[in-house]
């Protein structure tokens, strides 16, 4: 059985496992994230966050693997939210 | 799915189950080296109450408080809008509210700033080995709050932080948006999602939209709720709860006035009528 991996529309990057935090509107408990700083979607962000909202934001390609939904994870910063990666995979040595 | 269940079991194994009378060890005061560190650079999602409370605090309306604090980020796969609390610009990306001396919204600081370092499971949630709701610490890096020398039970920090009027009003939001309609897969339309925003988050416009549109020739509503309604923020989000339960859903929490049918049934026969002929 080969390990389900989830890449980035945008950047082709890996998608990395998150532990959704409290009070978000989501409920699935883990997400898929793309945290790669360099990723077009990311970078793009900023400026599209500023129009919108004239805020200094942007935001980061997010995929809810029980609903299949896929949206943008805002983020005040580049290393917001790093925190909620989920790193050590043992189940990977498995396949 | 197999890695998504692997991962599940990795964060219950990382975030120990715990209920109200579990202990640990947590403080949070003026002394600790990184005080005031974790007001920046956060997503804190505003729920309805939150708003109320802080509109107040501020002595402002609930429209300058959403126009001047917050955003609501767009996203066409959120199930109903959110509302977010706007950082600052600066380099630590500051909550608009943090100064010097700490919190300076404090009493009224909202309900995700007042659960930390907890966490919080209910069941709703997709997993399907939650059958009860669980409490689980949640370790942020920065966060000396765990070096300190006090234990506590989950209880004893709840109530400390007075999350159980959060609590009560947080069940009503919970009743709309774990609602089955959502939970079914159902999509708000443009015009629900407006009103949803404005029913549970703009109370002040909300309350002008009940008191100056046709909006009680249509519903019944008597005297004592209008008066109610008209004083009270907290029974205008109820009230509001209600009418999106009806008007989103279908459900039976408003009363339509016998007048709207009759003239509804009125204008059905005449076009019967009409097509007849
Ligand atoms: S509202 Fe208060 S407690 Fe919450 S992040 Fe802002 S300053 Fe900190
Ligand atoms: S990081 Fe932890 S201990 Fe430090 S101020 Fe924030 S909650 Fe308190
Ligand atoms: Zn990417």
């Amino acid at each position: 059985m080969s390990r389900e991996i989830y890449t980035c529309p945008y950047c082709g990057q890996e998608l990395k496992p998150w532990a959704t935090p409290e009070m978000a509107c989501w409920s699935t408990r883990v997400q898929y994230v793309c945290f790669n700083d360099n990723c077009p979607y990311f970078l793009k962000g900023w400026d599209w966050m500023r129009s919108q909202f004239q805020v200094n934001a942007s935001y980061r390609h997010r995929f809810d693997p029980v609903t299949g939904e896929t949206g943008p994870l805002p983020v005040w910063s580049k290393d917001a939210m790093k925190n909620g990666i989920i790193e050590n995979q043992e189940n990977q040595c498995e396949n | 799915m197999r890695e998504l269940e692997n991962l599940k079991e990795h964060i219950l194994k990382d975030y120990p189950r715990l209920d109200r009378s579990s202990q640990f060890t947590f403080a949070c005061h003026k002394n600790v080296p990184c005080f005031n560190e974790c007001c920046g650079d956060v997503n804190i999602f505003l729920t309805p109450y939150d708003i109320i409370r802080l509109k107040k605090n501020l002595r402002i309306s609930s429209t300058e408080f959403l126009k001047k604090y917050t955003l609501s980020p767009f996203d066409k796969n959120l199930k109903y809008p959110v509302i977010l609390l706007m950082m600052g610009d600066d380099a630590k990306k500051k909550c608009p509210f943090v100064g010097e001396q700490g919190c300076r919204v404090y009493p009224d600081r909202p309900w995700a700033c007042r659960m930390y370092p907890l966490g919080m499971a209910s069941p709703g949630d997709e997993s399907p080995d939650l059958d009860r709701e669980f409490y689980f610490l949640l370790r942020e890096s920065i966060c000396k709050g765990f070096n300190e020398d006090r234990q506590l039970t989950v209880e004893q920090w709840l109530d400390d932080q007075g999350i159980n009027e959060y609590d009560q009003y947080g069940e009503y939001f919970k009743k709309l948006t774990t609602h089955r309609f959502f939970l079914e897969g159902g999509k708000l339309t443009p015009q629900k999602i407006e009103m949803f925003f404005l029913a549970c988050y703009d109370i002040d416009r909300f309350r002008n939209f009940v008191f100056e549109s046709s909006f009680l020739e249509k519903f019944e509503v008597d005297d004592v709720m209008r008066e109610k309604i008209r004083r009270d923020d907290l029974e205008m989000l109820k009230f509001g709860y209600n009418w999106l339960r009806f008007s989103m859903f279908g459900d039976s929490t408003m009363t339509v006035r016998q007048s709207v049918y009759d003239s509804r049934k009125a204008e059905l026969d005449a076009k019967m009528k009409k097509e007849k002929d």
